[in-house]
């Protein structure tokens, strides 16, 4: 159960490339990290430029597009697993209505059912980024816009070509958040799906934890753990030397 | 969406004008309330459980309306659900979760407002090093650091303590709060900081006098942001916290989460909403600090 | 000003509740995960007779095995173990053990002479390598229950109530289809799948083949007709999955034979809960069946596990909880309200409803009882096991020599 020192070369991370669930939870973090993270803030930004247009009822849209956040998870994930259950759910009430070919079985499909996660992710997290661009957009210089409008840019142009260069940091944030979430992302399969149907809908975080606290096996678990972290740095090494950089040369300029 | 006027006189019930609705005003509503709508449908499901009988629940369909609406639920997640030997509902949690909430929060967002401030206007040898390591933070495992600092508690001698709580809050909050707080800094127009130095103002003045007065907006983020995950946890506290004083969101964990006992949904969706109910309080009463901070701060400033 | 004062306050606030409460002496902090009504009952009967011994219960409950275990884990390595942490019987404790961060409750359990009323299989689980018993095994469970729905099996005009995984218990499951309900309830979450797996296993092969694929570890009946057998029973049940059987939970599941949605389904005798709440009575409204030749059981028991620590008053605390939640009384009380069985089997049975009483009869019985796969496996391995019947149940495309292979490689691979 401690952590015991012992070298025994690659033995683990052998162990662990050969488990297919480990495979399977890999492919299925870069599926769903690309999506969540694309829609969250795709979805996050619409909805703070529309509530950013002084529309009526703004605190109690943000409170309705926050709400998910406050609510347990272990309940929302058993609420929308009722809701996505074929015959109960959604798919159930439509053919109720009439619409008798109506699919909507992604939970009991292995291959699509990490897709329902990502829509129980996305309904969870748009509401984070969207105040958090919204926060970005109050930051904005009215005047600026205003000039420009004077000018005759069309809003559409604003909205798509001048104001995300200046939410950049926001955005920023935002992906940080989004990329902490999916690395961290077990309890949210935990209470939908349990990794489940078959392990169609294991993650790298549900493998470590699984591994390190049910099944005793540390060795295991912590090489899951050390490639979720050696990936991390291959992909935001890059990222922070690029900034680096750009940013000296920002100073080298003034 | 064509207009650059002010709400009331396009939206207003009280306008005086005749009003011409622009086909881009009804299309933001229309998107605004179907989001709105895609993000209540689960809260119609639970609110909708929570007022069935069990009977109901097993049998009938899970999206019709309750057909005899009862808060029995509703009283039995407040005082009577067992969460252990105890069947005192989630109420007895409800005052550790707020001694715990707020200075956890007050102090993690502080913390990360210096954090952030410092290295934004006062960056010294390596301070983008140690933004780097500190936003690397935000993606490790939180369980691969509570192990050293589970050690370093108990050799302290603080380990079971709400204060304990409270300064692990704020440690595995600081990563995205100081990230929150730095990227919303950039946009602060640094001719304004550079003005107060010149007049001699020092770095705790710059940052009480100017920096913080301009952040509401982030200031509200953060909180939201702090507020609901301190909320929410019930692992820290049941590691780190004090034995007796549960916090609310342990007792709803132990409501919603038995695994091989008997499930009451009604209770669990009673029990969900009634502690979900400060963080929703606070969204909503976020909503006056929620103003355009800039323009605001630099009248001021 | 205001900021400046609360910031103040904050920070003083922050100092001041860093001051730890004094412990005291003499009382036992237990963490467990029975929270539920019925779970909650039943433990009070233990709680209630250990506060009028003289204890002191301080009551740590957290729901779900995961929370428990990162719970229990920091804790015994911050040095501030409780005093009792509940868990399964099984091989989990060795490292523990080995580091000797458990304690024992020999003193207790021979003084009370649990070795007598306890069945092997149990008593070698909770017997540590010096021969010590160190857990408390406070109920037991059978994982391997076939449940029916007496209504579901009448409306569809069955007759012949099947007694195991053969040609009489797939035409019954036919006929409830043919007759528009669901005949076999599967509940599409790895850990039923399991549960679902093992039941097939020891129906199909009976005690001696069970033991001696998890026990002795024969290669030969890894590798004979039977195991095969008994994955195609398992591949042929999976055929019988309905569109909402994917990561449907065991109450979800019991309640549809509790409606009459369903006939069958497969579960531990926790499900018994379920029926309860519903009013339901057992052998009246439904069913239960420990499927095989003969009616096995596997025995599948919770335990308490007792940490050392260097507190004053632990190993007092320790024993007297042993002592009491042994007794025959808190034993038949507890598990009366937990629908499970009393370790002992010395207890006044009279109040056991009928599948308790088929559950006891299989029980008490040498011949008919073995031993969990956590108990002779490894957590790692008993985990690679759950992960193979998860992927063999939803993957066809796994044929079944590959399956044994697994099998084989992950008995071999478990120390």
């Amino acid at each position: 159960m401690l952590p015991r020192f012992e070298w025994v070369g690659f033995e683990q991370y052998e162990k662990l490339f050969a488990s297919s669930r480990w495979q399977v939870s890999v492919e299925n973090l870069f599926l769903f990290g690309t999506v969540y993270i694309v829609a969250c803030l795709l979805l996050g930004y619409v909805l703070a430029v529309l509530i950013d247009q002084k529309v009526r009822g703004e605190t109690l849209l943000r409170t309705i597009y926050l709400s998910p956040h406050a609510l347990s998870l272990v309940v929302t994930g058993l609420v929308w697993s009722w809701f996505l259950n074929p015959q109960f759910g959604l798919q159930a009430f439509v053919q109720e209505l009439g619409f008798e070919n109506f699919r909507f079985a992604w939970l009991s499909d292995p291959k699509m059912a990490i897709h329902a996660v990502t829509l129980t992710a996305v309904w969870r997290g748009t509401g984070i980024v969207m105040i958090l661009m919204l926060a970005g957009l109050r930051g904005v210089d009215a005047e600026m816009i205003k000039s420009l409008r004077v000018d005759g840019v069309p809003k559409w142009r604003i909205y798509t070509q001048v104001i995300p260069p200046i939410l950049t940091p926001m955005i920023l944030t935002s992906l940080v958040l989004l990329a902490a979430g999916v690395i961290n992302s077990y309890d949210l399969v935990v209470a939908l799906t349990r990794g489940g149907p078959g392990i169609s809908t294991q993650v790298p975080a549900l493998f470590v934890m699984e591994h390190f606290f049910a099944r005793g096996d540390v060795g295991v678990a912590t090489a899951g753990a050390a490639i979720m972290l050696l990936s991390l740095i291959v992909v935001a090494g890059p990222l922070i030397l690029w900034r680096r950089i750009a940013s000296r040369r920002q100073e080298a300029a003034q | 969406m064509t207009t650059q006027s002010r709400p009331q006189q396009f939206e207003g019930p009280h306008g005086p004008r005749p009003r011409r609705v622009s086909p881009m005003r009804v299309v933001t509503y229309a998107i605004l309330i179907a989001a709105a709508l895609f993000f209540l449908l689960p809260v119609y499901v639970m609110i909708i459980t929570s007022l069935k009988p069990m009977e109901e629940i097993r049998t009938g369909a899970m999206l019709a309306l309750p057909q005899n609406p009862s808060f029995e639920a509703w009283s039995i997640a407040w005082s009577q659900a067992c969460s252990g030997v105890r069947c005192e509902g989630v109420a007895p949690g409800f005052w550790n979760s707020v001694q715990i909430t707020i200075p956890s929060v007050i102090v993690s967002v502080l913390a990360g407002a210096l954090t952030g401030y410092t290295m934004s206007f006062w960056k010294f040898r390596g301070s983008n090093l140690v933004f780097a390591i500190l936003i690397f933070g935000a993606f490790v495992p939180y369980q691969i650091l509570l192990y050293p600092l589970v050690r370093v508690y108990a050799s302290l001698g603080i380990f079971g303590t709400v204060g304990g709580l409270v300064i692990v809050h704020s440690i595995f909050g600081l990563p995205l709060t100081t990230l929150m707080f730095r990227n919303f800094f950039v946009s602060i127009p640094t001719e304004l900081f550079k003005a107060a130095r010149v007049d001699g103002a020092g770095f705790l003045r710059i940052f009480w006098q100017i920096v913080l007065p301009m952040s509401a907006p982030i200031i509200v983020v953060t909180v939201i942001w702090q507020a609901t995950g301190i909320w929410n946890d019930f692992l820290m506290g049941l590691v780190f916290g004090g034995r007796e004083a549960k916090p609310m969101t342990a007792l709803l964990n132990n409501i919603i989460l038995s695994e091989f006992g008997e499930r009451r949904y009604n209770v669990e969706m009673a029990a969900t909403f009634l502690t979900a109910l400060v963080p929703l309080a606070i969204y909503l009463l976020s909503g006056r600090w929620f103003v355009r901070g800039i323009t605001a701060g630099s009248v001021k400033g | 000003m205001l900021r400046k004062a609360l910031v103040v306050g904050a920070f003083a606030g922050v100092g001041a509740l860093c001051t730890p409460a004094l412990a005291e002496g003499e009382r036992a902090e237990v963490i467990h995960i029975w929270t539920s009504e019925g779970e909650s009952a039943a433990i009070r009967e233990v709680v209630t007779r250990f506060e009028a011994a003289g204890g002191v219960w301080l009551d740590s409950a957290v729901a779900g095995g995961q929370n428990l275990g990162q719970t229990v884990f920091n804790r015994i390595a911050a040095g501030d173990p409780p005093t009792a942490y509940q868990g399964l019987g099984g091989r989990a404790y060795e490292d523990l053990l080995a580091e000797g961060l458990l304690n024992d409750v020999d003193a207790t359990a021979t003084a009370d002479g649990w070795r007598d009323v306890l069945p092997g299989p149990l008593v070698d689980v909770i017997t540590n390598d010096d021969g010590k018993i160190f857990l408390i095994p406070i109920n037991v469970h059978g994982p391997n229950w076939i449940w029916y729905s007496k209504d579901v099996l009448e409306k569809a005009g069955v007759t012949e109530v099947p007694t195991t995984y053969d040609e009489t218990f797939f035409a019954a499951v036919e006929k409830i289809n043919d007759a528009g309900m669901v005949g076999f309830a599967v509940g599409g979450q790895s850990f039923q799948e399991r549960f679902l797996m093992e039941s097939v296993m020891l129906a199909l092969g009976g005690r001696d083949y069970w033991n001696n694929v998890w026990q002795n570890r024969d290669e030969a009946a890894i590798r004979s007709a039977t195991t095969t057998k008994v994955f195609e029973t398992f591949r042929r049940l999976s055929t019988y999955r309905d569109d909402g059987a994917a990561g449907r939970s065991w109450p979800q599941n019991t309640n549809m034979l509790i409606t009459g949605a369903a006939g069958f389904n497969v579960m531990g005798d926790w499900a018994k809960g379920e029926f309860t709440a519903a009013g339901q009575q057992a052998e009246v409204d439904y069913g239960c069946i420990l499927p095989g030749d003969k009616p096995y059981f596997i025995v599948h028991a919770d335990v308490m596990a007792v940490p050392s620590g260097r507190d004053k008053g632990r190993v007092e605390a320790q024993q007297l909880l042993a002592h009491v939640a042994m007794s025959a009384e808190s034993q038949i009380e507890f598990n009366l309200r937990k629908g499970s069985l009393a370790a002992r089997t010395d207890v006044d049975t009279s109040r056991y409803d009928a599948c308790s009483l088929k559950g006891l009869a299989s029980y008490s019985d040498p011949e008919l009882v073995v031993p969990s796969v956590n108990m002779t496996m490894t957590p790692a391995a008993a985990g690679l096991w759950e992960d193979l019947v998860t992927e063999f149940f939803n993957d066809d495309s796994i044929s079944i020599d590959t399956a044994v292979d697994r099998l084989a490689d992950i008995v071999a691979g478990s120390d």
